[in-house]
């Protein structure tokens, strides 16, 4: 029933391919999850994808912090899919940023 | 039970009885064959013909009741009642981490939207009690305060949403992350459009942190601050009590001693202008990354803000739909007065009173009704009358003329979840809760009866009421507890009814909404008892102490008579008759996700609902008769606001070779033996009032409808037939599927009552 939350919290020194980091970098999620990402960063837009893949085809870009309001990704679920039983690693990536860098360890 | 099944059984957001096993429907089916064999002889009040609900269990199975000890007792909901004349309220909307029970030993943790409430003119009634500890534990959920006032009261709630947005993804419509489209959105590996796949805005899931009220059962005015569910009041964190509370507290007042607002003009300056700049706010920093957008990604586009929509609206003098924070609900709850001169044009009162009964409360925007309600936006609303033939004065007289109490218990049965299966890859087990337990145990005295108000606050699961004994290893099966039921609805049985030899005799079923009021006796032998089955029970009876000498209302003089205007609607009052017909896509035999993954697409004469688009125009003070038909496999629950409805005739072609025709007495039954001739079954009722009906299914074998090849659609459709006046009130207001994943997504057309009365005249 609760659906997680992956914040994406402004860093210190930021640089044209990052501006913020995934917390936490390794999130353990089992199928029938619901995962939200949660933009806390003031400066830029975010939008999580897997490696590899296209840049919506997870969530859409989500706008930036403001006066405090973080903005919300739409929702992303791990329906069942036909993988071998035990961890299954998903990297990921911001599509704005090519430092920006996750993974889901699905179970 | 293999994954497979456990997906296809709970795959169906729509019906928790769409898919069952054949055996189940088999045994089912037999059994409601011979209920109705056994009925057709003898009068019988309707709730039998009600299409059978395969029982939803709520539970593991078990072939005994569990030790008293597993169980909680009972949470009696606190009540927020009068002062004086007036029923006064501030109902918060605010989320909090709930632990939602799963079963009598365990729980989950849910983010769920919830009321809490108190009477600003009575601090002890306050909800949650206000001695638990703060800050509290995430506790269980639980439903709104019940509200409970008298008929001719004013209500005067000040209503807030306080919904914190970061809480919950994709809850609101349009800025949220720059859609245009504004559905809600669940993208999965391989499938970016899961949902809303083809459902099209605004009969999509979306704006789930938006909310309003409806006071379902109601007999009120549908505009401005009545019973108004076009309004929208978006969330916001930082508008409090106190920042209302003096311009609400002139609108009650004006509500109250002269008239509630008929334009935004009539409420107070200073709400309307803070309300002006919080839209205003949430338009220039709502989210949005689309097209135009700004730098910093935030700022709504022209056409997608609000404050327009609502200039456009007060400019043409009619009434705002967007709100941020805070809404003043004022409207009279009816009282019937007699007329000096009978039919004499001196009448000034209404011409149908407030039926006094257990009515209820929820959250009724377009577009997050079922998310809400799955989240717990529901509770009780009752209204009584306390004179002495009124329902309650009466019932209450029965009893204590004989030196009793009739304790009432006010039930509200809920499935909580944080979002329906729609919104989810893998679709979750939703367990029936009571008050937010899990199997609760009333207590009873032997031979005790008390006064069950229950309310079916679920957003699809049928309930079927029914007691049982638990089974012992040994000795005789003691009698099970009594009951009768005396209301349906919030609208109390005429006598007649309540004295059929079969009241209390069948399991009731409540569709999604129904509510019911029964007179429960505890049997003399001490012991647990369960409320639904053995082996899927909903609550139990625990009967211990000392042993009481009541009974049931037994001669006519015991039972409240029928208000005066609910007088039977006679064929000679009928102005005008309709027919509607709920229907899903073309070719579709069931329920559940097509090969491609969407939905079914649930229509009303095969359209959904539109915006500012009215589908029927009735006259005021005039009665009709609908009959609506269903071309599903799916019962909806047919619910129009404002005017209860008496059902007339029947017609279940699954179970019946012909319909059923309810008529008032013998002399119309005669009368309609000789129209009908064998073609229809007439019984006596008299009709009974609901405000919420289960449409029977169109004919199916092996749970597919079975369809007409040249149309696409079902071959014979299931129907029922209603009467109701619409009188008193004008404006516009819905009528819908309280199935209300289906109101969401489009099964709902927008009515408009409108004055029967021109100012030409002639000279």
């Amino acid at each position: 029933m609760p659906t997680i939350v992956i914040d994406i919290n402004p860093i210190g020194t930021p640089t044209p391919s990052q501006t913020a980091e995934f917390s936490p970098s390794n999130q353990p999620v089992k199928v029938g999850d619901v995962i939200f990402w949660r933009n806390n960063d003031e400066r830029a837009e975010h939008q999580p994808m897997p490696v590899g893949g296209a840049a919506d085809d997870w969530v859409d870009k989500i706008a930036r912090s403001l006066d405090g309001q973080p903005a919300t990704s739409n929702r992303f679920g791990f329906q069942k899919v036909p993988t071998p039983p035990g961890p299954n690693a998903v990297p990921y990536v911001c599509a704005l940023h090519a430092n920006e860098k996750g993974t889901l360890t699905v179970s | 039970m293999a994954e497979a099944d456990e997906v296809k059984l709970q795959a169906d957001e729509d019906n928790e009885t769409a898919v069952g096993t054949t055996q189940e429907k088999t045994f089912a089916a037999r059994r409601r064959f011979m209920l109705q064999a056994l009925a057709a002889t003898s009068s019988v009040a309707l709730a039998e013909f009600l299409p059978p609900a395969l029982l939803k269990a709520a539970g593991p199975s078990q072939t005994a009741c569990p030790p008293v000890t597993d169980l909680g007792e009972l949470t009696r909901i606190v009540e927020i009642t009068r002062n004086g004349n007036n029923l006064q309220a501030v109902l918060r909307v605010v989320d909090g981490e709930r632990t939602v029970p799963t079963s009598t030993k365990t729980s989950v943790k849910a983010r769920l939207r919830y009321y809490i409430g108190h009477n600003p003119g009575n601090s002890s009634q306050s909800w949650p009690p206000q001695d638990q500890p703060a800050p509290a534990p995430p506790g269980p959920p639980r439903p709104g305060p019940t509200l409970r006032c008298s008929v001719g009261d004013n209500v005067q709630i000040t209503f807030l949403n306080q919904v914190n947005v970061a809480h919950f993804p994709d809850s609101l419509a349009n800025g949220e992350y720059g859609k245009a489209e504004g559905c809600d959105e669940l993208r999965v590996p391989g499938n970016k459009n899961y949902y809303p796949a083809t459902d099209k805005f605004p009969n999509c899931l979306h704006a789930s942190s938006a909310a309003n009220i409806h006071f379902h059962g109601t007999h009120v005015t549908p505009s401005t601050t009545g019973d108004n569910v076009l309004v929208n009041i978006w969330p916001s964190t930082t508008v409090l009590e106190k920042d209302v509370q003096q311009a609400f507290r002139q609108t009650f007042e004006e509500c109250e001693t002269r008239h509630i607002p008929q334009r935004w003009e009539d409420l107070p300056l200073s709400w309307r202008m803070y309300q002006e700049r919080l839209i205003k706010e949430y338009d220039s920093t709502a989210p949005y990354t689309g097209p135009g957008a700004n730098p910093n990604g935030r700022g709504l586009p022209e056409y997608l803000r609000l404050w327009p929509q609502n200039v456009e609206a007060i400019t043409h003098g009619a009434w705002p739909p967007y709100y941020v924070g805070s809404y003043p609900y004022c409207f009279k709850i009816p009282r019937y007065e007699e007329p000096h001169h009978p039919g004499g044009e001196d009448h000034q009162g209404v011409k149908m009173g407030q039926a006094p009964g257990t009515h209820w409360y929820h959250s009724h925007k377009h577009g997050s009704t079922a998310i809400n309600m799955f989240n717990g936006l529901s509770g009780a609303f009752i209204i009584e009358d306390n004179t002495p033939t009124g329902y309650d004065g009466a019932l209450k007289a029965f009893y204590e003329k004989a030196g009793h109490k009739l304790d009432q218990v006010v039930m509200v049965f809920q499935q909580i979840v944080d979002d329906p299966n729609l919104l989810r890859p893998n679709p979750q087990k939703r367990p029936l809760l009571v008050n937010g337990q899990f199997t609760p145990f009333v207590k009873m005295q032997p031979g005790q009866v008390q006064l069950w108000r229950l309310v079916n606050a679920t957003v699809s699961a049928p309930i079927t009421i029914q007691f049982n004994s638990c089974p012992t290893t040994s000795g005789p099966v003691t009698p099970p507890p009594q009951f009768k039921q005396t209301a349906q609805d919030g609208v109390q049985y005429a006598y007649r009814n309540y004295n059929k030899p079969d009241n209390g005799k069948n399991p009731i079923t409540m569709a999604p909404a129904n509510r019911v009021d029964l007179l429960v006796q505890a049997p003399a032998q001490p012991g647990l008892y369960a409320v639904g089955t053995v082996t899927a029970p909903i609550l139990f009876i625990q009967v211990a102490g000392t042993a009481m000498s009541m009974g049931f209302p037994q001669t006519e003089s015991d039972f409240p008579p029928m208000p005066p205007f609910l007088n039977d609607i006679k064929e000679s009052d009928i102005h005008l008759q309709r027919r509607l017909v709920y229907g899903w896509d073309k070719g579709r035999t069931a329920a559940g996700r097509n090969a491609d993954g969407s939905s079914p697409q649930y229509t009303i004469d095969r359209q959904q609902f539109s915006d500012g688009i009215v589908n029927q125009v009735m006259l005021l003070d005039t009665a009709e008769e609908w009959t609506i038909y269903n071309e599903t496999g799916v019962a909806h629950p047919f619910h129009i606001h404002v005017n209860p409805f008496q059902i007339v005739e029947v017609f279940d072609p699954n179970k019946m070779t012909v319909p059923l025709r309810i008529v008032g007495d013998a002399r119309e039954k005669e009368a309609a033996e000789k129209k009908y001739g064998n073609t229809r079954t007439i019984i006596v009722g008299p009709p009974i009032w609901w405000d919420n009906f289960a449409i029977p299914i169109a004919k199916s074998q092996n749970g597919a409808v079975i369809l007409d090849p040249a149309t696409g659609y079902a071959q014979t459709p299931g129907y029922f037939t209603m009467r109701s006046r619409f009188v008193d009130f004008t404006g516009q207001y819905v009528q819908h599927c309280h199935i209300l994943a289906h109101e969401d997504r489009g099964m709902m057309q927008l009515l408009e009552v409108v004055s029967n009365k021109s100012v030409v005249k002639h000279h």
